[in-house]
């Protein structure tokens, strides 16, 4: 074992092993089941290993997810045909999935919801809503942390936020 | 804030502004001078106030996932890290036992994971000293750092939800300031190559670093490494590490202190 790949494993120690756990639980979200977010896993270890040179100090659980997030898109772009067509969906239609939920939901009260059912409400959201609430409400990731892991604007990741919450009200609210 | 130039309270009128303040301030988003000012509205406001208590409502609802356990397999987090980590030197073995090793590797085929050998190899050394080095190891870097925690707070519904969203288990971080022990913080050791909750507490000017040890591990027996206080002890399932500069009578004193709490339904 060369030096430099002594010193190379040891950052990949310090930099992508602390966030496992929480890019395994992203990929599980995005994935939807644990065998192809294992997968993904591997992956975004791989891309993480062979690109540590490249990340110059900061924000490194941020880093390590935003690997895992590309890497779990990419990996749904080419097995899950059904998420390509979300994926390349323009911002504006992104938008009117949002939008179409128009009623005024403030009079609807959440009750006793058990976690099956939260947990089913959160999956059925379309893909680039899911994954801001994963990462706010699971992750507890801040709106500038979320724009660098997603890649969006600021103000993007803020309306996707509002639009998946008001998403998840509607969905709950039905009995 | 400031990147995102839509943002103009200006705007403060505007329904989907609204809605994005409204979620902002859930959020705890907004600056000091944006959040007084839609407590404001807020207080004035009972549609919008049904709206926070809607979402909160919906944050309460979601919350529960945030806790489940369905984290990385060991089996695959040990691959993970023997494939990009190279062994560490304490885990290089005298030839012999490397030749035992590939014996068993041989006998029990390459489903058998490295971790689960260099487990085996500890137990059959009898020590688990490793545990104590990466243990002190964190407490120490901890006390180099300008701050020995990663959050700072004496807030447990701050620490916990900060430990809970980076590890599968979070240990109990009861409030011990009736005994002297404040709750300074938390952060995120490594042991054995995994990531583990490490709450910090200080006793006057001593910091006590208390350590939960993955999972299976367990308590370590000696008292002292490197000049540095040591005891661990079971709480349940889980094993517990406590690490200080303090004496051994006071670091007893603690852990009686945290198990009292127990006791008490803390």
């Amino acid at each position: 074992m060369s030096g430099s790949e002594d010193d190379k494993g040891k950052r990949f120690a310090e930099i992508v092993l602390p966030y496992l756990d929480e890019a395994f639980r992203l990929a599980r979200w995005l994935t939807g089941n644990r065998a192809d977010a294992e997968d993904v896993l591997q992956e975004a270890s791989l891309r993480a290993f062979n690109g540590l040179d490249q990340f110059r100090g900061g924000n490194a659980r941020a880093w390590f997810l935003t690997i895992a997030r590309n890497t779990a898109f990419n990996w749904l772009k080419k097995n899950r045909t059904d998420c390509l067509s979300l994926d390349e969906m323009s911002e504006q239609s992104i938008e009117a999935a949002g939008q179409s939920t128009t009623a005024t939901p403030e009079a609807i009260v959440l009750g006793k919801i058990d976690s099956d059912r939260i947990h089913q409400a959160i999956a059925n959201l379309p893909l680039v809503f899911r994954e801001i609430v994963i990462m706010r409400e699971i992750q507890g990731l801040s709106y500038r942390e979320m724009a660098q892991i997603a890649g969006l604007p600021i103000g993007t990741v803020m309306s996707r936020l509002a639009r998946a919450r008001n998403l998840l009200v509607l969905a709950l609210a039905e009995t | 804030m400031a990147e995102n130039s839509n943002f103009s309270p200006a705007d403060g009128n505007d329904e989907a502004m609204t809605t994005l303040l409204l979620n902002a301030y859930l959020d705890d988003e907004l600056d000091a001078a944006e959040t007084v000012r839609f407590e404001a509205r807020l207080a004035a406001d009972q549609t919008l106030q049904a709206r926070l208590a809607q979402l909160e409502g919906l944050r309460a609802a979601i919350s529960p996932l945030a806790q489940q356990e369905d984290g990385l397999s060991p089996a695959l987090r040990a691959e993970i890290a023997r494939r990009f980590q190279p062994a560490p030197a304490r885990l290089r073995r005298p030839v012999v036992q490397q030749w035992m090793r590939m014996a068993a590797s041989v006998l029990f085929g390459a489903f058998l994971s490295a971790a689960v050998l260099t487990s085996y190899f500890d137990l059959w050394n009898g020590g688990r000293t490793d545990v104590v080095a990466d243990a002190v190891a964190g407490h120490m870097r901890g006390l180099v750092a300008s701050q020995p925690y990663d959050v700072a707070s004496s807030d447990r519904h701050v620490v916990r939800p900060w430990l809970a969203a980076k590890a599968s288990r979070v240990p109990r971080s009861p409030d011990l300031s009736a005994k002297g022990c404040v709750l300074a913080g938390a952060r995120l050791d490594i042991i054995e190559q995994q990531p583990v909750p490490v709450l910090v507490y200080r006793l006057r000017e001593h910091v006590i670093s208390l350590t939960m040890l993955p999972s299976g591990t367990a308590p370590v027996t000696q008292a002292t490494y490197n000049g540095f206080s040591i005891l661990s002890w079971r709480e349940n399932d889980i094993t517990l590490l406590a690490v200080s500069d303090v004496t051994e009578g006071e670091l007893n004193r603690f852990r009686d202190a945290y198990e009292m709490t127990r006791e008490q339904g803390e």
